[in-house]
């Protein structure tokens, strides 16, 4: 078996990797998952590691079985992920809206490609209306954190089982393709031993002394189901007030911000860049959590910085510029630069319609 | 079933004595069952079976320790009627939560309650896999040839003729296909340990049932791997019937299609095994594994040497080849340089 | 919960507010002794009831079979305890006031 990363030491590994890595190292002792381009190192890596680390690692025979054999292991309290790619998150729809009525904590990750249908193996943003809007039916959200570099992916799966369980929800990262391909340095900074967290007072461990429980998400009675739903969505409630964060960068100043996450952050990044060395006052806002989504903080940016205009920047034929549309609430224009087939723009591109905004702006 | 006449005021007065003289009379249920009165319909098979499942869990003292998952049918209730942990899993996918649930926890006693809807059509990715894998659980999967809940439509297991929701001419073969033996289905993967179909339609019925749910638990607590209990059940309500007639036409026409008894009662070979009494032929090449011809239980020769037909396959020469071929090429290399 | 049962000799105990009126034990009984009661239980079924066996020696030799030897009444073969879906009825020892 190949050795385990240590803690503290900057090493050079691969999104997809790393990723694993962060989760044994968060406690995850559950690992199901069907392979698909571009998440499959995922599942060889749990294959290697998982079982050294004590936990269980299935490759099931479809990723609707995935999610449904999380739920049974995030029912007896055990910390259970499975992670996909695009084709693959929809077959867990179903699975995900019983996640979110049973209200069972567990990790997701869906490492976007293009679609629809099976489209291609190139990353994508395409999925974010999926993730924060429409990942099953019901009246449920996602917790969902947006990384843009490796380090973060490590990250985010900590605070991603932190949250799931502090809200007694599913929580997703949604990363796309190049994330999970490319390698970057990474450090490990903690690691949590799963004997360590409390019992759950609702997991389904065996009716010893205790009357039994049940998880369920059916609720026969109206009344009972509009009490369950609403203790859901005073969940959401908190979760917007508690769990929202983002980073700007040269927003004083600017009178462009460009908003983008993920992938294509790093690119604007580097447009906003090239833009200042040019003379060109440009800010970038850049959500780590998709949902809940920093609306107010971005309606604040707009304004308390006179931004006039906005760019939307995503691997998609925009999805998330709906989100920044409900933000600004047309206080300034809303321009979108995005790509569909899974090329990623380069920063030279988003600098061009930069300067053709700033042509419009002057 | 006679409703024979009675004068109401005898009756009434034999009811005032009754509870004058005798002491009442507590009908006890076993640990395992709840006393909520089932929604069930009258004559329906899952009370008969539900309170088999807690007799077993009581008898075998797992009542504690288990862990129910409901399918989606008639029985997704299942969970206020026995008296044990239970998840609710969307329709089909309780064999994946099984999994989920054993994988991490070996030491529960995991049940999967499914009808033939839940097993045989939307989970039969499931089931077969779980199977496949010998799971060590116990599957309880109850066939009455109907989707009952959703109020009669033709299931997997609709015979041919039978008349439904769906197929209100009768089964159409031509358009509507044959339907599936869900026991010898799985009897052909190897990780399906113990099979058997068995009826609750009539009381020696019932007592084979009990057996046959009581062993499917105890190959879980002794680690034997997956095992399944098909339970023909009446639907009075979707097949038109009265209980009774119901219970009849199981026996007559039901179990002619599906036929009770032991379907499958062997193990696999295990790898640890294999580890332990390697084939006849395996000393000497670098085998990167095994594959089966068959596999049943071990066999030895007169040495106690494993004579299991395995055939170890390797790389040489660049190639992936059996080893007993490899040896062969080896073997007429040498005796071509003599 | 409301009981009838066989006031003098071991028999069928039966709940009759659990029960659904499906008839099964009243077909399996292999001697014919339940039967569904005319009246209503709350839930709305006709509930199985035991007929009483004759307590008094009267007639013809086959009741006094019949009361000679309790156990034909009701043999113990549990058929009804087992069939039924809704553990509404069990045998039970019942008092016997005979001699």
């Amino acid at each position: 078996m190949a050795e385990r990363v240590p803690l503290d030491e900057r090493i050079l590994m691969k999104g997809n990797e790393a990723l694993a890595e962060a989760a044994i190292k968060a406690g995850c002792r559950a690992f199901f998952g069907y392979p698909i381009t571009p998440a499959s190192e995922i599942s060889a890596y749990m294959a290697q590691h998982m079982g050294e680390a004590g936990g269980a690692f299935l490759q099931p025979e479809s990723e609707i079985s995935s999610v449904n054999m999380v739920f049974g292991a995030a029912g007896v309290g055990v910390r259970a992920m499975t992670a996909s790619s695009s084709p693959g998150i929809s077959l867990m729809s179903e699975g995900i809206s019983f996640l979110a009525g049973a209200e069972l904590p567990c990790l997701l990750v869906n490492m976007m490609r293009v679609g629809p249908g099976l489209g291609g193996i190139q990353p994508s943003q395409a999925d974010y209306l999926q993730a924060t809007r429409g990942l099953g039916h019901g009246d449920f959200r996602v917790i969902v954190l947006a990384p843009a570099n490796v380090q973060e992916l490590v990250d985010f799966v900590f605070d991603a089982f932190e949250l799931a369980e502090s809200y007694r929800n599913p929580a997703l990262i949604l990363a796309d393709g190049v994330l999970g391909q490319m390698m970057e340095p990474v450090v490990f900074r903690r690691e949590v031993d799963p004997a360590d967290l409390p019992e759950p007072s609702w997991s389904t461990t065996g009716a010893t002394d205790r009357p039994k429980r049940i998880i369920k998400s059916l609720y026969l009675d109206p009344d009972e189901l509009e009490q369950h739903n609403l203790k859901l969505q005073a969940k959401y409630t908190r979760l917007k007030q508690e769990a929202v964060r983002w980073k700007t960068y040269d927003a004083e100043g600017s009178r462009l911000l460009i908003v983008a996450y993920g992938t294509s952050a790093r690119v604007a990044y580097h447009a906003m860049e090239l833009a200042e060395e040019r003379d060109l006052p440009v800010g970038l806002f850049r959500p780590l959590t998709v949902y809940p989504y920093p609306h107010e903080a971005l309606r604040q940016v707009v304004e308390e910085e006179d931004i006039e205009r906005v760019l939307v920047v995503e691997l998609s034929a925009g999805q998330m510029i709906e989100d920044v549309r409900l933000a600004v609430e047309g206080r300034c224009p809303i321009d979108f630069l995005g790509r569909s087939g899974g090329s990623i723009p380069t920063s030279l591109e988003v600098l061009d319609k930069v300067r053709e905004l700033a042509v419009a702006m002057a | 079933m006679e409703v024979q006449g009675r004068d109401r005021d005898q009756l009434a007065d034999r009811r005032v004595r009754d509870s004058q003289q005798s002491p009442a009379v507590v009908i006890d249920h076993p640990e395992g069952l709840e006393s909520v009165v089932t929604h069930y319909c009258p004559g329906c098979g899952h009370g008969i079976t539900h309170r088999l499942i807690a007799d077993v869990l009581d008898d075998l003292g797992v009542r504690e320790t288990a862990v129910g998952i409901a399918g989606v049918g008639c029985a997704i209730l299942i969970y206020n009627y026995l008296n044990c942990d239970f998840q609710e899993l969307p329709h089909g996918r309780a064999p994946a939560a099984a999994t989920g649930v054993k994988r991490v926890r070996p030491d529960l006693t995991v049940f999967t309650y499914q009808g033939d809807g839940d097993l045989a059509a939307i989970g039969t990715a499931e089931i077969v896999h779980a199977a496949a894998r010998s799971e060590n659980i116990t599957v309880i999967y109850l066939n009455n040839c109907v989707y009952g809940m959703t109020g009669g439509q033709m299931a997997p297991t609709t015979l041919v003729g039978q008349r439904s929701q769906t197929s209100p001419e009768g089964r159409d073969p031509t358009t509507q296909g044959y339907p599936i033996r869900v026991s010898e289905m799985l009897a052909t993967l190897d990780g399906a340990v113990y099979l058997e179909r068995v009826s609750v339609s009539h009381p020696e019925n019932v007592k084979v049932a009990h057996r046959a749910i009581k062993k499917a638990f105890r190959n879980q607590l002794e680690g034997k791997g997956f095992s399944l209990v098909e339970v023909l059940s009446p639907c009075p309500t979707n097949w038109g019937m009265k209980p009774a007639d119901a219970m009849r036409w199981i026996d007559e026409t039901v179990s002619q299609y599906y036929p009770l008894g032991v379907i499958k009662d062997e193990q696999p070979v295990r790898l640890a095994h294999l580890v332990e009494h390697p084939p006849t032929d395996f000393q000497g090449d670098h085998v990167h594994g095994f594959w089966y011809e068959t596999l049943t239980h071990p066999t030895e020769d007169e040495q106690g040497r494993s004579t299991n037909r395995l055939h170890p396959f390797g790389r040489r020469g660049g190639r992936w080849v059996s080893v007993e071929r490899s040896r062969r090429d080896r073997d007429e290399e040498e005796d071509g340089k003599d | 919960m409301t009981l009838t049962s066989c006031e003098a000799l071991a028999g069928p105990e039966i709940d009759s507010e659990r029960c659904k009126g499906c008839g099964l034990c009243v077909d399996f009984c292999p001697f014919g002794h339940l039967y569904l009661d005319e009246l209503l239980n709350v839930a709305g079924y006709h509930p199985v009831d035991a007929e009483e066996p004759e307590e008094t020696v009267t007639g013809s030799a086959e009741k006094r079979e019949f009361i000679g030897n309790f156990a034909y009444w009701c043999p113990r073969c549990r058929y009804c305890e087992i069939i039924c879906p809704d553990a509404a009825i069990r045998v039970g020892e019942g008092r016997r006031s005979h001699g």
